[in-house]
This record gives C-alpha cells, structure tokens and sequence, in this order.
C-alpha cells in the first residue's frame, strides 16, 4: 500500500474489541481512525459522509471483528471494510455533489506546505472539484489504485470485478479527468 | 512518406507512469518517450494527476466520532458492517451487476434480483414517480437478498381492527427538534370478492407529500390483493394495483400519462408486502422473540422497472421499557435493514403494535421518528 503502512496490532487488542472491550475499540481508532477517515474522504469526496463513514465503521468493528482472520493483517482487513461502507454510502445516497472552488480550497487540514505553491493548490482544488463529477465507479477504481496504491487485483478483488476491468476503469477515469481538467469545467 | 508511428497503448503508458512495468516493456518505452514528445506528455500527466490526487488534503478523525460510537455502543446500538474479506471476480455475462452489488448492497440487491427474472415490457417509464422513503417501504433499507430466512409463521387471524395516529417528528438527543408530518394507519375487516381480507389504509400529511393509500390483503396470509394509492404532493399520481401470484398489473396515472404496470414478481423475495403501513399488520400477524428475524420484499409502484421491490431483513435486536406520550410499555425492539444505519421499531409486546420508530441518526444528531400519538381499538 503507498499510503498506509500495515501495522501489527499489539496482542489481544483486535480479540479485546471483539469482545466488547471499550478500552481497545479506542485503541484501535487511535490507531487507524485518520486512515479510515482519508479513506472514506476519498471515496466519498464529502467530509460529512466520511464521518458517518467512520462513525459506522467503529461502530460496527467489534460484531465485524468475528469475522476476522487474525493470522491476516488487520491495518488492509480494516480498510477494505472501510472501502466497501464507504461505496455502499455513495451507491445507496446515489447522488453527485458539486464541490464548491472556495470550500474546497478552504479545507481545514489544508497542507501548509502548499501555500507557497499557489499553481498547484489551484490543480489540486480542481482535480477534487472534476473528480466529483465523475461516475463513482470509475472514481472508486481511480482512488484506490492512484491514491490508495491497491494493485488491480487487490481492487478487483474488492469490488467483485476482474483486474481487465479495474485496468478499463482507470483508464476511462483518467480520461474523462483530462477531459474535464482540460474544458475547464 | 511519413513514417507510421506507433504509440504505445493507455495500459503500457499508465504502468509506465506507476513504476509497474517489466524491466523489457519499461526499456521499449523508455527509448520510445526519449523520441515522441506526445507519449511523454501524457506521461507526465499521468504521473502529475496520481501526485496531485494523492496531495488533496483529507479531514482528519474527530475525537468527537469516537465518544459518540462509545456512548451508542455503551446504549446497545449495533450495525452490520460489510465484509473485508476478498471477493471473488464475478463472471464476464452479469459482470456489472455483480460490480454494482460489490459497490452497494443495498440498491444492487434490486438491481441482481430483477436481473433473474425479465419484467414484462412496458411502454419506456422515464421520469415516472418511485416509491419514497416510507416507514416500511424505504428502498434505503432494503438488503441483500439471502442473506435472512424469509418471515415465516405470519398469522393474519392474530390481526385486529383499528386505528393509529402517528406523528413524525426530528429529534437529536432526546429531544424533538421538529415536527413536519401526521398520519394514521386503519385497519378494517373487508373481502375482495368472496374471500375476508383486511383493508389497510394509510395517510401521511405534511410536506413534501400528501399520500395515502389503501391495500386489501388475504386475511390469512396477508399477501397484497390489491393497492390504491394518491400522492397530491407535488408529484401527483394516483397508482392502482393487482397482485396475483407472481406478478402485479394496474395503472400509474399522472398530470400528463398513463403509464401501465405488468410486471412479474422477482423469484426471489417473499413474502411480499405492499404499503406504507404494512408493518402494523405484519408485526402483529407473527410471534416475536429474542432469536426472530425474517426477510421479506416491499413492492414499489413497479410503473418504473426498478422500483418493483425492495427485499428487507428485519430481527429482533432487544428489548425494554419505552415511554411515549401515550404511556410506558414493553417492546421488542426490532431492526428493519442490515445495511450500517438500519431503522429501528420498538414493538409492544402486549399486542405486537409498533408504538415507535427511529431512524439511525445522521451527522448532526438528527434523526427521524415515527411515534404513536393516538390509538382506537
């Protein structure tokens, strides 16, 4: 993965959050709640949904920890589930949201680092804005492999679908990116 | 002549911008770039947009997320999440339904169902009315089919005569933080033909719908017989059904069409249910208990090829003391979805009525909710 690193939780501490320990589920989001957060950011491309995104996520983790194979890394198990509430949320709200040039421009976390790079705040903010516009399917397969750094077959394997048509996917996103980077719209 | 010359293709050029080519193809295009000033180009931007997207600043977690999931966890409030388990790659002919139901259970599972099983055509059914978001009948709630046993054990002699008013109102935390609808649901003794029926009828009053709607059901079985529903909101349509076995005819009529419905019922999915206030008859039509739980389908207008059905999951999910303006009493407390933000029904145990419902709350706290008012046994 290029953005997360796989972190091997201490002993027991997956085992105490399933078993309803309070103490260790705020461990675990100590540890991997901006993860899940930037995530379901991504894939959502609203602040709003991703924290019901993560709200749901810890929500949850405990009953869908059951179903986790501890021999596996919990850091990827973690954010495939992330991965996959997060699109049922886009998919299900089935709608598109304009991201406004100044709200975008005017994150919160916004990297201080970029401000003397007043050219590529300007491309960032209009790569968020045009990646709204494009079919989620197409921005989910772009975010996870450009972004996330999934493999094809990681992502096929994600969303049910074959690596050609993760690959066909990210082709159409970053062509249709172009197209609207290049209209100005 | 000019020379032909031939560019690699978007794959090669794409795993050239990632770093993921093999040590063979990288040299190929590397000697290739080194000449075409196009493919280097596209290169580039390639690269600039993962470097960019990979640069858009992320929100980071609220510490705030983290004491609400502690205080609901602490107050018994669960959600399914779904799995992080690999899946398998679906098969080349249903590729993308199976894409959309990895993407999304809730909508895909429609989407898989109707794909089983050709509607009978109609005429084209764009920019015709879809159910909305009802109490029982919330194509947001619908689940994955097969995943819950169906309802069995529905007893429409354990029904009874009446009349329930219900209000639905905000709340967050408790409290009420707006009120915008009223309706009631009655239940009355009827026959279509020769055979008894109940005669459900429902209305809803507020903004943005007027909507009521009337369904004769089997008095047995409760299956729907047939549906008469208005919505003098701002999409003003009138909907008449016939349900057989295995399909549903009728009519939805608006200001400018007639639209005809025939459309076979989806293979999967029954027991299914038609109209807003289902759940009062069906709640009261079956013996609840801690381990319950059963999965059913409620049916859309079915004017519009994908609202026909919505295949639902419900369980009990616990139980407790709720006090209403009416009084306090004893309910099952029952889970309508197995998507991360089901509704929740607090059913009576005295006489299996739904006295409360309640949305999962949204991100500001808010939450809607249906609660009993008034009632005439």
């Amino acid at each position: 993965m290029a953005s997360t690193a796989i972190t091997d939780e201490p002993e027991g501490l997956t085992r105490r959050a399933r078993d309803g320990d309070a103490g260790a589920l705020a461990e675990l989001y100590a540890r991997h709640a901006d993860a899940v957060m930037a995530l379901a950011y991504r894939l959502t491309g609203s602040a709003a949904d991703a924290e019901d995104v993560l709200h749901d996520v810890f929500l949850g983790l405990p009953e869908a920890l059951r179903r986790y194979d501890e021999r596996g890394s919990f850091a990827p198990w973690l954010r495939r589930v992330a991965a996959r509430t997060a699109l049922t949320r886009v998919r299900s709200a089935g709608r598109r949201r304009e991201v406004p040039l100044e709200a975008a421009a005017d994150h919160p976390s916004a990297d201080t680092a970029d401000t003397a790079d007043g050219e590529g705040v300007l491309r960032r903010v209009r790569l968020e804005r045009v990646l709204d516009r494009i079919a989620p399917a197409l921005r989910a397969v772009f975010v996870l492999r450009q972004v996330e750094g999934y493999t094809h077959a990681e992502i096929a394997a994600l969303l049910g679908i074959t690596p050609g048509a993760s690959e066909v996917r990210l082709h159409r996103a970053v062509r249709r990116l172009r197209e609207l980077l290049r209209s100005g719209r | 002549m000019t020379p032909t010359v031939l560019h690699p293709g978007q794959g090669k050029l794409q795993r050239f911008a990632d770093g993921a080519s093999g040590p063979a193809e990288t040299r190929r295009l590397a000697r290739h770039l080194a000449a075409c000033p196009r493919c280097r180009a596209d290169v580039a931007f390639r690269r600039e947009l993962a470097d960019d997207a990979r640069r858009i600043p992320v929100p980071s977690a609220p510490a705030e997320v983290l004491r609400r999931v502690l205080e609901e966890r602490a107050a018994g409030q669960r959600v399914i999440l779904p799995g992080g388990e690999d899946r398998a790659p679906s098969r080349p002919r249903t590729r993308w339904i199976a894409a959309a139901a990895a993407l999304a259970a809730a909508v895909a599972a429609v989407a898989v169902w109707q794909g089983t099983r050709p509607s009978v055509p109609t005429s084209p059914d764009e920019g015709l009315p879809t159910l909305h978001a009802g109490w029982l009948a919330t194509p947001a709630y619908a689940a994955e089919p097969g995943v819950v046993p169906p309802v069995t054990g529905i007893d429409g002699s354990r029904v009874r005569p009446g009349r329930w008013t219900y209000e639905i109102r905000a709340v967050r935390a408790g409290r009420v933080v707006g009120g915008v609808e009223r309706g009631a649901i009655e239940i009355r003794a009827a026959r279509m033909g020769a055979a008894p029926a109940w005669s459900v009828s429902d209305g809803w009053w507020g903004h943005p719908h007027d909507m009521s709607e009337t369904t004769l059901m089997d008095a047995r079985t409760l299956a729907p017989l047939h549906r008469l529903a208005r919505d003098v909101g701002h999409s003003r349509f009138t909907v008449e059904q016939w349900f057989t076995a295995d399909s549903i005819r009728g009519t939805m009529k608006t200001a400018t069409r007639t639209q005809v419905i025939a459309r076979r019922l989806p293979v999967r999915g029954a027991p299914f249910f038609a109209g807003e206030g289902s759940m009062l008859p069906l709640m009261r039509s079956v013996r609840l208990h801690p381990r319950w739980q059963g999965s059913l389908s409620t049916l859309g207008w079915g004017a519009v090829e994908s609202d026909l059905s919505y295949p639902l999951s419900l369980r009990v999910a616990g139980e407790g003391r709720i006090r209403i303006p009416s009084g306090t009493f004893d309910c099952w407390r029952v889970l309508a979805g197995t998507g991360p933000r089901p509704r929740a029904f607090w059913v009576r145990k005295s006489d299996h009525l739904p006295i409360l419902s309640r949305d999962a709350p949204g991100r500001d706290g808010r939450a809607a909710e249906w609660v009993l008012v008034a009632e005439q046994p």
